[in-house]
């Protein structure tokens, strides 16, 4: 599933998946005027950036992105709010 | 319309006026003006120029411009005008200008994060750049979520904590953490995340927390003594090593020296009669 297949409606429960080389040459890289692209990793320690930023992109030499896989989103778990905290 | 040719037309429309308001007005207008990486005019909107300037010249009367490090106004409708420090407003990290990351969505009602990759880095470290013991950060938030920290200052190295969140979990946390966790925070309850939240420090052993300039809690007397160890960045929307990322509407927030009770109603004032001019107010 890429970008365009899915519900404009459900994009934010999307992500697309990035191999690692993809991901190092996206961060800190504009995808639009003033605006980073932010790889992160999900829960399976996938590589990924949001839908948004797929979808914003206007920067041609990164417009292979819109050419993605498209993964459901599943955040790490957060941390515990302070150490040795539950 | 050159920088030059509007700026003549604004300050046209506005004589005649005295020059101390001419310069405030110059102060907003510099903002509008520069709001932009590409030399023509960053905020051409004549509503959106007049609600900056009016914001500038009641902040500067109310005697809180003067306290202010940083403010983002959250005008114009994309990244690039809503980077801007009304302050200092260069495209220059030193000036404190914001870096978006991630996914946000900009519009005329600020910047709307998408809970998943979204943050913004202010460059702004409050041990190097504020004052000590004298602080306040703010925030006005335009929909409620549930989400973890709204601004923060973390540098991995608890319990040094500088930080502001809306509501957080079941129990709509409602809390900040002023420089540390352990003795100097105020944790409540707020069930409604829309509104203006601001924490202010006026002393080492005075700091508050308050929503539409409503005090939450008690006032913190402990005695804090480490603000030499605030070196992290302050960032909107995310805390250093969390993988929690905003899905809020920011639409104005501070970065500045303590504000007295006093500052803090007439800054609630302001903020919402800005907004309000914007037709954004919540």
């Amino acid at each position: 599933m890429i970008l365009s297949q899915i519900p404009v409606t459900e994009l934010v429960n999307y992500c697309a998946k990035l191999t690692l080389e993809q991901a190092d040459s996206l961060r800190g890289q504009v995808f639009l005027q003033d605006s980073y692209f932010n790889p992160i990793q999900d829960i399976e320690d996938n590589w990924i950036i949001s839908a948004q930023e797929v979808a914003y992109c206007a920067n041609p030499e990164f417009l292979w992105i819109k050419d993605l896989p498209m993964i459901p989103f599943v955040p790490k778990p957060a941390p515990a709010w302070h150490v040795g905290e539950a | 319309m050159s920088v030059r040719s509007a700026r003549y037309n604004l300050l046209q429309l506005r004589r005649p006026k005295s020059n101390s308001m001419q310069i405030i007005e110059l102060d907003g207008w510099a903002f509008c003006a520069r709001a932009s990486t590409t030399g023509q005019v960053g905020i051409r909107d004549f509503r959106q120029q007049k609600a900056v300037i009016a914001l500038v010249r009641d902040m500067k009367n109310a005697g809180v411009y003067e306290k202010m490090k940083a403010v983002y106004p959250f005008v114009g409708g994309t990244a690039t005008t809503h980077m801007f420090n009304l302050k200092d407003p260069r495209d220059a990290n030193a000036a404190y200008r914001l870096s978006f990351l991630g996914g946000w969505t900009h519009s005329d009602n600020g910047a709307l994060g998408n809970g998943t990759t979204s943050y913004a880095d202010t460059f702004l470290i409050p041990a190097n750049n504020l004052t000590a013991y004298s602080t306040h950060i703010s925030i006005y938030i335009r929909n409620d979520t549930l989400f973890w920290k709204d601004m923060s200052s973390f540098n991995n190295n608890q319990p040094n904590n500088f930080n502001i969140g809306a509501r957080f979990g079941t129990t709509n946390l409602f809390f900040t953490e002023h420089y540390d966790y352990l003795n100097n925070f105020v944790y409540n309850t707020n069930t409604d995340s829309r509104g203006y939240f601001l924490t202010s420090r006026t002393a080492n052993n005075s700091m508050k927390l308050f929503k539409n300039a409503t005090q939450f809690g008690s006032t913190v007397t402990s005695i804090a003594t480490n603000f030499a160890n605030l070196t992290g960045k302050m960032w909107i929307g995310r805390e250093l090593g969390d993988s929690r990322y905003t899905n809020r509407q920011y639409a104005f927030s501070t970065i500045g020296d303590g504000l007295t009770d006093a500052n803090v109603t007439a800054l609630q004032s302001i903020v919402q009669r800005f907004q309000t001019s914007l037709g954004r107010q919540v």
